[in-house]
């Protein structure tokens, strides 16, 4: 392994929304459009929310999407909102969504990423050395004649 | 404390993952899911989506680094198109 380099993105979160089968791809549109780079799609069961709406809850699927999305914080808020509206969340039965901090990601970075991520990293100011003050002079001597 | 390292990777490629790691003493749990994705991978066989594999690791905090480096090792990060591993530290665990 000698020679590489592993390069860990931090300030990043992931976004886990779970909503009825087939509903994913809408979720995961709006969440692109908004400046999401993509997400990852897997199959699940729920449980919980049909029970408890008696007759009504026929009406709600049972299999599950589950769509993960890692973005940075400063895209978060505003890819949670629009997956929040596209998945109609605020309606009941549709799903549930929440959002994680990361430690760090690792991934490949091309180059010319890394490269212009570095020319954009502020420059630290160089530290000031604290200037040594030069010696008092010494008092003349009390007294001392002229 | 207990931390959970989650890896996108290539189809297959979760459960070889599972079958090396699943003896390591350091591991508390590992599991394997099935999943689409749009972003990581440029080969695609559903119109814009390729199969992946999730991979969901938890472990003391203590050994995450450890942990985690392995895993960017054996998922052959530097590599274009190889996925990606994230770490995120959980509240509570019992077992």
């Amino acid at each position: 392994m000698a020679g590489r380099q592993i390069t860990y993105l931090t300030d990043a979160l992931m976004i886990t929304c779970i909503v009825q089968a087939s509903q994913a791809d809408n979720v995961v549109k709006a969440a692109q459009d908004v400046g999401a780079q993509g997400a990852t799609v897997t199959y699940a069961r729920g449980t919980g929310i049909r029970e408890r709406m008696g007759l009504i809850g026929v009406a709600i699927d049972e299999q599950k999407e589950m769509i993960r999305i890692i973005v940075s914080q400063e895209q978060a808020d505003r890819v949670f909102e629009a997956m929040y509206l596209a998945g109609n969340l605020d309606k009941p039965g549709m799903g549930i969504m929440f959002m994680n901090d990361l430690d760090r990601i690792a991934t490949y970075i091309p180059d010319e990423v890394m490269a212009d991520a570095q020319k954009q990293a502020p420059k630290k100011k160089p530290e000031k050395k604290p200037e040594k003050k030069p010696a008092k002079k010494r008092a003349k001597k009390a007294g001392a004649k002229k | 404390m207990i931390t959970e390292i989650g890896a996108f990777l290539h189809k297959g490629t979760g459960n070889k993952l599972l079958a090396e790691l699943r003896d390591d003493k350091r591991i508390l749990g590992i599991y394997v899911e099935a999943g689409r994705t749009e972003d990581l991978f440029a080969f695609r066989e559903f119109g814009s989506a390729s199969e992946n594999d999730i991979v969901t690791i938890l472990v003391e905090t203590k050994n995450a680094d450890k942990i985690f480096k392995l895993i960017t090792q054996k998922a052959d990060l530097a590599e274009p198109q190889s996925g990606l591993v994230y770490q995120m530290p959980l509240h509570k665990r019992a077992s």
